[in-house]
């Protein structure tokens, strides 16, 4: 099956290791428990993970981490009823990285990081997730310059969620097993970036380059996008920390279009005060606002959702939330959120109201279980289609 | 910040002979590359006072021994792993450790507990060695940990 074939890298690499005597390994054991209504439907979802690791240095300035996981996932349909979905075993590696630091002598450094690596944008709203690549950065004083590069095609597509074209939705609806099926549409991810350390008092100015290119040329379709984001990042005084980003999308299909997004965020912290921390955010994903012209919806490489309950992906829509946590005693953390989710260009702009409440626990380093729950009340003058949606969801992880 | 007060505080002291047996100690530690079990064990049993100021390497190694807290195979010339130095400090100064350490409590759960709680900072693997000036930065850490700089 090729599903083993990471999973056998990782082992590759394991063996390469072994003989070293500095190796530190280990292992996370995961669950996650979620009942989940929408409307008179109830389902239980049912997610266990077994996520062994191995760490070693290699050199003075760099080390190697490499992990595997195994992977047991059910749906279970209580209302109405009908037979569950399950997949009783999935192999995967999860992040396997060599990664590295190297003082390049007065104010000045490189590091990187290679293998199956998280990569992210300013926003995390562009790109968020594991993929196969490289990524560097230097830093010369207050200035930092990165750039990046990946490939989408070996990762799952459950994991990867790219959903830019019409052969993602096909790739996505494919419920056959094994290569492809199971796997993202090959891209190729790209990106070049600045940063500006305290180019003002306080505040670090940037830009990055993202794109990506349409490898799958058995495809109905050749989709290549390119994002720039420019961003803003500053504090005022000790507690306020704000952000404000934009980005600009073009594509090509082969016909040229362009996209819009932007988010902004701003969060007070104030540790001695229960470790309160207040956040208040608007993301926007604009959408086809100029109907059949070259402006479209916006499609980020890596879908996101805009709300935590509800189902509102990044692409024409807009959030504004406002969430708020304490710790009351030391690994308790206790917080809420609440989002207002909206279609700007719609003639009933409001979406519906999404808000949810969490706690967490965690009494040791290596113990740590959650608790959260929330409720999406959709707008159902604009949407008559749509129903009320909840979800509690318990989750547990141990570190071996 | 604190922290830069507890090390100077913790060098200061120990410069001034307020817990060493001598100058010397001191000097032999900052600059060793790998800190011998004999010295991790002066230098942690001193500083929490399981042992007195004026005793040496051979007499803190004895008393690690009774206490039952000599690395297996572990000789006083011998330098020490970190994951064993960990282990040491939890020891010593009564840390409380995770769920796998309160279970199996040892060097791995010891050093995993110390990397957790930010003691043990920057690129280390449980079986590296460690410099004496390492150890006196992860000591001072400890301090703050047990809130003993405050």
């Amino acid at each position: 099956m090729n599903r083993r074939y990471l999973p056998a890298l990782v082992a590759v690499l394991a063996s390469l290791v072994a003989p070293a005597t500095a190796l530190d390994f280990g292992a996370f054991i995961l669950n996650g428990t979620r009942l989940s209504g929408d409307g008179a439907a109830l389902s239980l979802s049912q997610e266990d993970q077994v996520v062994a690791w191995i760490s070693m240095p290699v050199g003075a300035s760099s080390s190697l981490y490499a992990s595997a996981r195994y992977q047991f996932y059910g749906d279970f349909y209580l209302s109405p009823s009908a037979a569950p979905a399950l997949v009783p075993y999935l192999f995967t590696a999860g992040r396997v990285e060599w990664e590295g630091f190297h003082s390049l002598g007065d104010k000045s450094s490189v590091k990187w990081s290679i293998g199956r690596v998280p990569f992210q944008d300013f926003s995390g709203r562009v790109v968020n997730g594991l993929l196969d690549g490289a990524k560097a950065e230097l830093s010369v004083g207050t200035v930092q310059a990165s750039a990046a590069v990946a490939y989408t095609g070996l990762t799952f597509k459950d994991d990867a969620k790219i959903l830019i074209d019409a052969d993602d939705e096909a790739r996505w609806a494919d419920t056959a097993a094994g290569w492809p099926s199971d796997f993202a549409v090959g891209r190729l991810v790209a990106s070049l970036g600045a940063r500006f350390i305290e180019l003002l008092p306080k505040h670090d100015f940037g830009l990055e380059a993202w794109a990506q290119f349409d490898l799958d040329t058995a495809g109905t379709v050749i989709t290549n996008t390119q994002y720039a984001e420019p961003y803003i990042e500053g504090r005022i005084g000790r507690a306020l920390r704000w952000r404000l980003w934009a980005a600009a999308e073009f594509g090509q299909d082969p016909s040229f279009f362009y996209a819009m997004a932007a988010g902004a965020r701003l969060r007070l912290a104030l540790p001695e005060v229960l470790g309160l921390r207040v956040t208040a955010s608007s993301a926007w994903a604009g959408g086809d606002y100029d109907a059949g012209g070259v402006m479209r919806a916006f499609k980020p490489i890596t879908a996101g959702s805009l709300a935590m309950i509800g189902s509102a992906a990044f692409s024409d829509a807009m959030n504004v939330s406002l969430d708020a946590s304490v710790s009351p005693w030391r690994g308790l953390s206790v917080g809420s959120n609440v989002a207002g989710v909206l279609s700007p260009g719609a003639a009933d702009p409001y979406l519906g109201l999404d808000a949810s409440a969490r706690v967490s626990f965690a009494p040791f380093n290596d113990l740590s279980a959650s608790l959260s729950g929330g409720v999406f009340m959709p707008n159902t003058v604009a949407d008559p289609d749509s129903s009320l949606s909840w979800s509690v969801s318990l989750s547990a992880q141990v570190r071996l | 910040m604190r922290r830069i007060h507890v090390l100077f505080g913790l060098l200061t002291a120990v410069a001034a002979g307020a817990f060493c047996q001598s100058n010397e100690f001191i000097d032999r530690l900052l600059e060793s590359d790998s800190m011998t079990t004999g010295q991790a064990a002066y230098l942690v049993l001193v500083a929490s006072d399981n042992l007195g100021e004026d005793a040496d390497e051979a007499r803190a190694f004895e008393l690690l021994e009774n206490f039952g807290w000599v690395p297996r195979g572990a000789t006083i010339d011998a330098p020490i792993l970190i994951k064993d130095y960990s282990y040491l400090l939890m020891k010593a100064f009564g840390l409380n450790g995770g769920m796998l350490y309160a279970m199996f409590p040892g060097p791995r759960y010891a050093y995993r507990q110390l990397v957790a709680s930010l003691v043990i900072q920057g690129r280390s693997d449980p079986d590296m060695t460690l410099s004496g000036s390492f150890a006196v930065r992860i000591l001072g850490r400890v301090f703050d940990v047990k809130g003993i700089s405050q």
